[in-house]
């Protein structure tokens, strides 16, 4: 039973930790452009992206290619994981501005640290 | 004009698609097919209270809150889809029970694709220059995503109730192993389920933003390059309702032999 809580704990407090070690990135949707356009970010590790919608209609982060899809509403942020990536470049666009809002992330197996 | 045409077709292409083999099979089982009506207006309803309030919902847990919602919604409306294939071998007995799951999940469908619609609707009064566009746009795409779900549901109702049962049961089963995979990557993303790279890659055959990634989107939730959960969720559940589908087919067919 000891061995079972003791799991148990580990289990539950293993996320918390990976947590506090991700490097966070950051981009911004402005005039329905993402600024930057093309960010570096680690291969092989978990990160956040943090979308900061500074426009004041919604956008759709959408990525194919890293399989995530998100609504950020006007004036507001949103954060999605990604990764472990392969290194590669993985496209993204806004949904509701397909034609302006594109950009792409540049996964390198070097370090790049968090900006 | 276009982008409207996609994003209205992609959302009303799912709940079209669902509602459009729920109708065949209930209208086979001589059940009363009102619960569309009910549902309907449920989701109308949902789907105006969740885009109206998108902003704090979104918020919730940390910014996590789409993506539980999105997750619940995903996970009932499987257990629901689920039911309804374990279900129907004795139908006349779980009627009332395939209506309240037939209700539940086209309700739950369209309040989550109905929001996001609203949600993209709501920029027209800050740029009233794309109205017409958007409006044209819209109803092209919503009007193509009809005109789907009638044709699958004239295609399934040529079919006989036997054949009918099965082929729906299949059809409920591989959309309910994509919505799962859908609940694991609502996980994933929201950062609750910690992964490793993805097994594969197969968009160089099948693209999702092609035509046939997005029809196979639509009805299998197709992933060009899932994640090791992903693709065990998606495994698991194919397995498990796709044998009691078989089971059931067996079963109905001892049934009439004897």
């Amino acid at each position: 039973m000891r061995l079972f809580s003791g799991v148990l704990c580990m289990m539950l407090l293993a996320p918390l930790a990976v947590y506090a070690e991700e490097p966070v990135f950051h981009i911004a949707i402005s005039n329905h452009l993402f600024v930057p356009d093309n960010l570096a970010v680690p291969a092989g590790i978990r990160f956040k992206l943090v979308i900061e919608n500074k426009d004041a209609t919604p956008e759709e982060f959408e990525s194919f290619e890293l399989n995530r899809e998100k609504v950020v509403m006007g004036n507001a942020t949103a954060t999605v994981y990604i990764g472990p990536l392969k290194p590669g470049t993985y496209p993204f666009f806004g949904e509701f501005n397909p034609e302006t809002a594109q950009g792409q992330l540049i996964a390198t197996p070097a370090h790049n640290g968090a900006q | 004009m276009l982008t409207s045409v996609i994003i209205i077709l992609r959302e009303a292409l799912e709940a079209a698609l669902l509602i459009s083999i729920m109708l065949a099979l209930h209208q086979n089982l001589h059940f009363y097919r009102r619960w569309l009506v009910s549902a309907l207006c449920l989701g109308s309803i949902g789907a105006f209270f969740y885009a109206s309030h998108f902003g704090q919902i979104s918020e919730w847990a940390d910014g996590r809150g789409q993506e539980i919602v999105n997750g619940i919604s995903l996970f009932i409306i499987s257990l629901c889809l689920a039911g309804q294939i374990i279900g129907v071998t004795d139908h006349d007995g779980h009627s009332h029970l395939l209506t309240l799951g037939a209700t539940t999940i086209i309700t739950l469908s369209l309040v989550r694709e109905g929001a996001e619609i609203i949600v993209y609707y709501s920029t027209i009064g800050i740029h009233p220059e794309k109205m017409s566009s958007m409006i044209i746009g819209g109803i092209v795409g919503f009007g193509l995503g009809i005109c789907i779900g009638i044709l699958v549901f004239v295609l399934l109702s040529r079919i006989t109730r036997q054949n009918l049962v099965i082929t729906t049961s299949i059809f409920l089963a591989l959309i309910t192993a994509g919505l799962m995979t859908e609940v694991m990557q609502s996980a994933i993303q929201s950062g609750f389920v910690i992964t490793d790279e993805p097994l594969w890659d197969t968009s160089a055959f099948i693209p999702e933003a092609s035509v046939a990634g997005q029809l196979l989107y639509a009805v299998f939730s197709y992933e060009s390059s899932p994640t090791a959960e992903e693709a065990i969720i998606w495994a698991i559940t194919n397995l498990v309702l796709l044998s009691v589908a078989i089971w059931n087919h067996r079963h109905s067919i001892n049934v009439k032999a004897s």
